[in-house]
């Protein structure tokens, strides 16, 4: 048994080991980075979706700003109350109630509208737009290619069978994601309470509208003149039929009586959280 | 066969590139091509460890490990730990646990050095930084530099084996930035579901290798 | 007091494939992709690896799940590389000695990158350091049995497209009768561009047969269609007035 063989061996690793431990402690000494414990705190604390909805780029960088004290604690969107709660329980601050708000998509046209042209090329909204601002006969709605399903960071929109997105209320954190990326700017954040939407966003006469889509607001006018509310929750301005959230008091009388069914009465059309018909719930 | 800097350069760069002919750093190569600005990003950090892990390694090599011919210098016969180096290469078995030490120390240094002067780009890594560690790329690279070369007696100098380890990390980052272009246009094509996403990067990166294959034996060079 | 056994058995068995199969390091976790196809030239080349992965992987296994309340938790990854790497070394020299010349000169470098392979580093991180030595032991052989099988398949897909050969023995050899294509084994199989391309190809073959077994069970479960206040307004224009409320 040579014992110059594991004196050596020991000697080499013994020596690399002393050098690299002095080293990198040294190195720790001289490149020490002076960072708020509080932030890091905070960071971990965030859901890390990294979506931006907080105005910053990242929930490092969010987190960075509260701890520096130039902003509040509930500025985080998809965190909601609960992730504000413990954010303003760190930095000693009082957190202040956000009502929940939910993406909804303003159309309901998708396979109903004709295509002008048929488009093969990259399957991405924002790409047909070059193309003539899309293949659809409405050049108001959705194109139905799924760029909002791709970058939505937490994976609440579905594109559905009809060619429209299907957007999943108990996963949608209303961060606007979506919203940036439609090029048609046809999804919108609404607060969730409001039940009653007009899912059309076309300015155009009655008449082009029914040339192209079944079910688009063609600025009739019959809601605006069903509504109970004292200055009308709903006006028609421009060919189309909007609803003023502030004031809707959600009878529904304008749902029923829109002829071509454009207005979405979300007690229906919402996908219930416990499994049973939306015509079932309890109407709050 | 001379072996030359351009030598080297061609070589590793063209005709043996890291990746498309051996098979090294993969992990990245799939993990971190989705996007072009973090490919960069990554190559530029693989490039950087590369080159000191090449220095470092062709140190220890020359003047620990192997027996130093007739007129070279060796640490540890000057130390007086051993009388002389044997001519079977005992102490080269050493090689592989001192290499990878080497190489993960450099990688913690080059992140805590990064993190104070570069904060951007190391948010901008995150966790690919760590990983380098046991990215056989670097590993690779040390271990090639230093082994037995079919055209020399001796082993690479110490210039030549930090231009092997830098061009080996160019080649690596070449492979790099034209996979992410590659992978960006296949993200917005019609690819069937079933090949989506690794599978049809996998046949991009055979295609690409086809072409390198184009460059063997380039100039008569044989690395 | 047979039927505990026996369950254990079937236990262990099922354990076993889950690991090997569902958790497949190469195309469960996507990890060790640069030997898979390095060393895939040949069926020989690609046992003789999972054999040295498996057994390294075996001993780090055991070893670190020894000394887990040892490490510190900051310098576990450098302690687990360190360890790997003693025992690495210790395969490189038995391989030197036992293995077959040429295997060696085919296996080249991969043999000492076993250390960097991502496959023994990651069971070590997220099994051997949580779990106990007998739970470890088999967690090694379950992951190293699906690496071998990995490497065995592709090497044999390989070796046959590209020479013909089934470890070493002569399969086919090329019809000269036959159209260009089938004139010679296709050599490209065995250089680089074939190895990417069949893990490609066979990434893509679980990929599909992972989706169909996806949208089976989509399919037994209940489907949700998601109504429209003009699906409504189409009900309500056949049936009487239905209560919309």
């Amino acid at each position: 048994m040579e014992w110059s063989y594991v004196i050596a061996a020991v000697a080499v690793l013994g020596a690399l080991a002393v050098v690299f431990g002095v080293g990198l402690a040294v190195a720790s000494r001289v490149f020490h980075v002076q960072s708020d414990p509080r932030a890091e705190q905070i960071e971990a604390v965030l859901p890390s979706a990294n979506c931006g909805a907080c105005g910053f780029g990242g929930c490092a960088a969010y987190a960075a700003a509260v701890a520096a004290g130039k902003v509040g604690p509930s500025e985080c969107v998809p965190g909601g109350m609960e992730v504000a709660r413990r954010v303003a329980e760190i930095m000693g601050l009082v957190a202040e109630e956000k009502a929940r708000q939910v993406a909804v998509v303003l159309c309901q046209g998708g396979n109903r509208v004709a295509e002008r042209f048929g488009y093969q090329g990259v399957t991405d909204c924002r790409a047909a737009m070059l193309m003539q601002d899309g293949a659809k006969g409405c050049r108001w709605g959705c194109i139905g290619l799924g760029t909002c399903a791709a970058v939505c960071p937490f994976g609440a929109i579905v594109m559905g069978e009809d060619g429209l997105p299907h957007i999943i209320e108990e996963k949608c954190t209303a961060c606007g994601t979506c919203v940036d990326a439609c090029p048609k700017q046809v999804i919108r954040i609404l607060p969730a309470k409001s039940t009653v939407t007009v899912l059309c966003r076309s300015l155009d006469k009655g008449a082009d509208v029914r040339k192209t889509c079944s079910v688009g607001c063609i600025g009739c006018k019959k809601c605006e003149s069903v509504c109970p509310v004292e200055g009308k929750a709903i006006h028609v301005t421009d060919f189309l039929a909007r609803v003023d959230v502030e004031t809707c008091i959600s009878c529904g009388k304008c749902v029923k009586v829109c002829p071509m069914g454009t207005i979405g009465n979300f007690r229906l059309s919402r996908r219930p959280a416990n499994g049973k018909l939306a015509a079932q719930q309890e109407v709050a | 066969m001379h072996v030359g800097y351009v030598e080297i350069a061609i070589g590793t760069i063209l005709i043996s590139n890291m990746v498309l002919a051996r098979f090294l750093g993969l992990c990245p190569f799939i993990g971190v091509t989705r996007r072009t600005s973090d490919a960069v990003g990554m190559g530029f950090a693989v490039m950087f460890v590369m080159t000191l892990a090449a220095f470092a390694t062709s140190l220890l090599y020359k003047y620990v490990l192997i027996h130093p011919g007739p007129d070279g210098f060796n640490l540890l016969v000057a130390l007086g730990v051993v009388k002389e180096m044997p001519a079977d290469g005992y102490v080269l078995v050493l090689k592989t646990v001192s290499y990878i030490l080497i190489i993960a120390v450099l990688v913690q240094f080059v992140e805590m050095v990064l993190r104070k002067s570069v904060p951007v780009l190391y948010k901008a890594l995150g966790i690919y930084l760590p990983l380098i560690t046991t990215n056989c790329a670097v590993m690779g690279v040390a271990l090639l530099t230093t082994s037995d070369w079919k055209y020399q007696d001796a082993p690479l100098s110490l210039g030549k084996a930090v231009w092997m380890g830098f061009c080996g990390g160019v080649g690596f980052t070449l492979a790099m930035i034209l996979m992410s272009g590659i992978r960006e246009r296949l993200a917005v094509a019609r690819v069937p579901k079933a090949l989506q996403n690794v599978p049809i990067a996998f046949i991009s990166t055979g295609l690409m290798a086809l072409a390198f294959l184009g460059f063997s034996k380039l100039f008569g060079i044989e690395l | 007091m047979c039927g505990t056994v026996k369950g254990l058995a079937v236990n262990l068995l099922k354990s076993l494939l889950d690991k090997a199969v569902k958790s497949n390091p190469v195309f469960g976790l996507m990890l060790g992709l640069c030997p898979t196809l390095a060393v895939t030239t040949s069926v020989k080349n690609g046992l003789a690896m999972g054999l040295a992965a498996s057994v390294v992987l075996l001993c780090s296994n055991i070893l670190i799940s020894l000394i887990k309340k040892l490490i510190p938790k900051e310098v576990r990854i450098a302690c687990y590389i360190v360890v790997i790497a003693g025992f690495v070394t210790m395969v490189e020299i038995l391989m030197k000695a036992l293995a077959p010349a040429e295997i060696n000169n085919q296996l080249g470098i991969f043999i000492p990158l076993i250390v960097v392979n991502c496959i023994i580093l990651g069971r070590a991180e997220a099994f051997a350091s949580r779990n106990g030595v007998v739970a470890s032991i088999g967690d090694a052989v379950g992951i190293g049995l699906g690496y071998a099988g990995v490497l065995v398949m592709i090497g044999a897909i390989r070796e046959l497209v590209g020479k013909g050969t089934f470890w070493g023995y002569t399969v086919w050899s090329g019809y000269s009768d036959a159209p260009e294509a089938l004139a010679a084994p296709a050599t490209v199989a065995v250089l680089a561009p074939g190895a990417f391309i069949v893990i490609g190809l066979l990434f893509g073959l679980f990929n599909a047969i992972g989706n169909r077994r996806q949208a089976a069970q989509l399919a037994a479960a209940q489907p949700v269609r998601f109504t429209t206040s003009a699906d409504e307004k189409a009900k309500g224009a056949s049936a009487a007035e239905p209560s919309a409320q």
